[in-house]
């Protein structure tokens, strides 16, 4: 037993042993040279200037400051929101303003007076158990003005009465056994009311019994927030949004509930799930709803249930449909995009809006468009443009730019926009309201008490003019939100 | 390490072999003095035309050109035929002046110029000089500009051969760095060619295609002449056209390419906003009507006004009671 400063020295002359670096070169084992172990260096070695470092006070910490003339920092010492806070502020719907005046002179829209041609032009509210749907299905959006007024109403003009000549044609159709799809896309500037004319179509149809399926944003199915899972036994490849599926039952449940409960099941779908015999639709998507993974096979079954005989014409809605005319933002399995039309979702929607198959009992299939919040869709861009040039000047019409990138399968699903003769599949133009549109708007908001003007013919031709020609949005910037 | 001859050989070539100019010569010859043109000799070729300018009208010219200048010169003091040449020292006179203040001094040089106070500073001859030539040019422009209208020629179009516009520019003498640049503009359709030729053109002209007006423009400054630039331009023109003829790949499968070309909007004044007499009588009569409606309306109480709206939906604003004093102040008995 060697004792320890012996056997310390020996430790730190280890590295010059030749016969401890057996497997070294000899060429190496000549001129060792490696250094002895010592601890002495770290002993020495300087001490790092991070531990010097002053710490810096923390936020909102007082310090004595002894530097002339700077100012200690102005920190902001309100509380901070919590998370989720802000986002839960700016998506908020507020659709009432008690300080606003109850206009006494206002309609509502019912069953019977909605697809009558003479309520064109007025303004009409909406009834309360229409609101709460409407709400449910998300069709309100926070940047329209709802919150300015005592209770939500909207002015009907030219082009939703068009809508609803659209919505008699179908139900007229389905009177005489056969089914008429509709597709329509909403295009418009910007501002011009295309969500909100969506959200009159689904409004009226609550009001005339259809079913009502509302996916209320593209970019919220498109851009990756949700999950996903591919759709077996599916060719092309499929991918299923669980989470989001189980949602949307939500919202149809809300939205649908009088006919959810009180339709039976008339099919017997293989389901994953146990489910009584002969029980209501409510009981199926309440399954989904709970049981997410589940979900999509849920909403497929719904699906076959509402085109048996009997049931009532579909209203499919989606807005900012630019945004699955392209490459999600999802990736497959091998790392590639996947296309937005491989979301069965979209699949579902793109299928009925191309035309590839109908609705058994009729019905609209109603896409919007944003212009604010917008990816670069050449394809769609183009077919819009087309179709909106076939209504309006049909010797010019505008052609395909050959160095554009071109998406086929947005090409092939609206081929049908530029074909004259599909009537069923077109564009609806929102142009600007005409000035009496827009005196009957004005006056609701003079009514409302939002106006402190005397409504004549110089006022509303001065806000028309200042609005870009009646454009909706712009026309309630000038006259209640933009204060002089 | 080079040796001394090869130092000095290589220092040498290092300075310019050219004498150093203060005011450098323009680097290129003022051919705007003669642009590369082929009018000037076919208009050598031609005969005069009959209300052109003749040889005799010319020489009518001459002399009264020759008049004006007696006249002008007659009322100047004597003139230069009036001066004697013979009479004045010549050789004495370029002796005096050569060197100036240099020579001052210097006896074999010959006598000293003498200054007697009675000129005026360099400065005011420059300004005399500048004067004088002011005066010049502006006789120019009285006595002999309006002259040139002789020299006039009506427009003639441009015919079918003749389908190549080129484009020069002159800076009037000056040096700029765009005098030898030359720039040739020509229709696609002038060049005969069948429709598949004309397409090939248009795409193997490229972004100098211009689909406005169906032309293709060309320019070249890479030479240093004008001539060459031409020569250049003219010899491309000719690998274009017969690239274009041969058809051995017609580009059918490659779409026109007019990316670079963005088209002026021409906004015409709509026709239904003219204000005709029979629009303004329309338009005064809505008006007017619209006025009366709103007349009525007022008088009806169907006219909105906001501020009436809310006023009359605010809550009553009654005055509150105000609490009377039965005693006098601080529980005294009322006075």
């Amino acid at each position: 037993m060697m004792n320890s400063s012996t056997c310390l020295r020996s430790f730190s002359k280890l590295s010059l042993d030749r016969t401890a670096h057996a497997s070294l070169t000899s060429r190496t084992l000549f001129a060792p040279q490696t250094a002895c172990f010592s601890t002495s260096t770290g002993y020495r070695a300087q001490v790092t200037s991070k531990a010097k470092k002053p710490v810096a006070p923390r936020r909102g910490e007082k310090t004595l400051n002894v530097k002339k003339g700077k100012k200690a920092p102005n920190y902001d010492m309100g509380k901070r929101p919590n998370p989720g806070e802000r986002k839960a502020q700016r998506k908020r719907i507020v659709l009432s303003n008690n300080n606003a005046l109850a206009v006494a002179s206002l309609q509502d829209l019912s069953p019977k007076n909605v697809l009558d041609p003479s309520i064109e032009g007025k303004v009409m509210g909406f009834p309360e158990e229409i609101v709460d749907a409407l709400r449910a299905e998300e069709a309100f959006k926070p940047s329209q003005g709802w919150g300015l007024f005592r209770r939500p109403a909207a002015l009907v003009r030219k082009e939703t009465a068009q809508l609803a000549t659209l919505i008699k044609a179908v139900e007229d159709a389905k009177a005489e056994k056969q089914p008429r799809t509709i597709r329509r896309l909403v295009t418009g500037d910007l501002m011009s009311g295309k969500s909100t004319l969506l959200l009159q179509g689904l409004a009226m149809a609550h009001l005339r019994g259809w079913f009502v399926i509302n996916l209320p944003n593209a970019q919220e199915i498109a851009f990756a927030r949700t999950d996903y899972a591919p759709l077996a036994g599916s060719d092309p490849l499929q991918y299923t949004q669980d989470t989001y599926t189980a949602d949307l039952l939500r919202q149809i449940l809300k939205g649908n509930r009088a006919f959810l409960e009180e339709t039976r099941m008339v099919t017997k779908p293989d389901l994953p799930f146990p489910l009584p015999a002969n029980s209501t639709l409510k009981v199926l998507v309440e399954q989904g709803m709970v049981n997410s993974e589940f979900s999509w096979a849920v909403f497929t079954t719904l699906w076959q249930e509402l085109s048996q005989p009997g049931r009532p014409p579909i209203m499919f809605a989606l807005d900012a449909i630019a945004h699955v005319m392209r490459n999600s933002d999802y990736l497959s399995a091998e790392v590639k995009p996947i296309h937005g039309f491989d979301l069965t979702l979209i699949r579902q929607f793109v299928d009925h809006l191309s035309g590839q198959k109908t609705l058994a009992n009729g019905g609209i299939i109603l896409g919007g468009t944003s212009q604010s919040n917008k990816p670069a869709t050449p394809a769609l861009d183009h077919f819009i443009k087309v179709a909106e040039a076939l209504q309006s000047d049909p010797d010019n019409v505008p052609k395909w730019n050959p160095y554009l990138g071109v998406d086929q399968r947005v090409v092939d699903a609206l081929q049908g926009l530029e074909d004259p003769k599909q009537k069923d599949f077109d564009v609806l133009r929102l142009g600007g309201v005409s000035k009496p549109e827009a005196k009957a708007m004005m006056e609701y908001y003079a009514h409302s008490g939002m106006l402190r003007h005397t409504v004549d013919d110089r006022l509303v031709a001065e806000k028309w003019s200042l609005a870009g020609m009646g454009n909706v949005g712009e026309l309630e910037r000038a006259s209640v939100r933009l204060r002089l | 390490m080079a040796s001394t001859t090869r130092r000095l050989a290589f220092s040498a070539r290092r300075c310019s072999s050219k004498l150093y100019v203060q005011t450098a010569q323009p680097r290129f010859s003022p051919l705007w003095q003669r642009p590369l043109s082929t009018s000037s000799s076919r208009r050598a070729d031609e005969t005069p035309a009959k209300d052109g300018i003749t040889t005799p009208e010319l020489a009518d010219l001459i002399d009264d050109m020759y008049g004006v200048q007696e006249q002008v010169r007659s009322k100047s003091g004597p003139t230069w035929q009036s001066i004697d040449p013979n009479g004045i020292d010549q050789a004495a006179l370029q002796e005096q002046g050569k060197d100036g203040f240099w020579s001052e001094g210097e006896e074999e040089l010959g006598p000293d110029e003498d200054y007697y106070a009675d000129d005026i500073t360099s400065d005011g001859h420059q300004l005399l000089e500048q004067h004088r030539e002011l005066r010049e040019y502006a006789r120019m422009i009285a006595w002999e500009l309006p002259l040139l209208n002789h020299l006039a020629r009506p427009f003639e179009v441009p015919t079918q051969a003749t389908p190549f516009r080129f484009r020069y520019t002159s800076y009037l003498g000056e040096r700029h760095p765009a005098v030898n640049k030359v720039v040739v503009e020509f229709c696609a359709k002038d060049m005969k060619l069948s429709p598949i030729q004309t397409d090939k053109l248009i795409k193997l002209a490229g972004v100098r295609y211009n689909p406005s007006n169906d032309t293709i423009k060309l320019s070249c400054e890479k030479f240093d002449t004008q001539a060459q630039n031409k020569r250049f331009l003219g010899e491309t023109i000719s690998k274009l056209l017969t690239e274009a003829k041969d058809g051995s790949d017609t580009f059918a499968d490659v779409p026109f390419d007019f990316r670079h070309h963005k088209p002026k909007p021409v906004y015409e004044f709509p026709e239904s906003w003219i204000l005709t007499p029979e629009r303004k009588k329309y338009l005064e009569e809505k008006r007017s009507a619209s006025v009366l409606k709103e007349e009525e309306r007022k008088f009806t109480g169907a006219l909105i006004d906001g501020n009436k709206v809310v006023e009359s939906n605010l809550p009553r604003n009654e005055p509150e009671p105000v609490p009377v004093m039965i005693g006098g102040r601080r529980g005294k008995a009322l006075r």
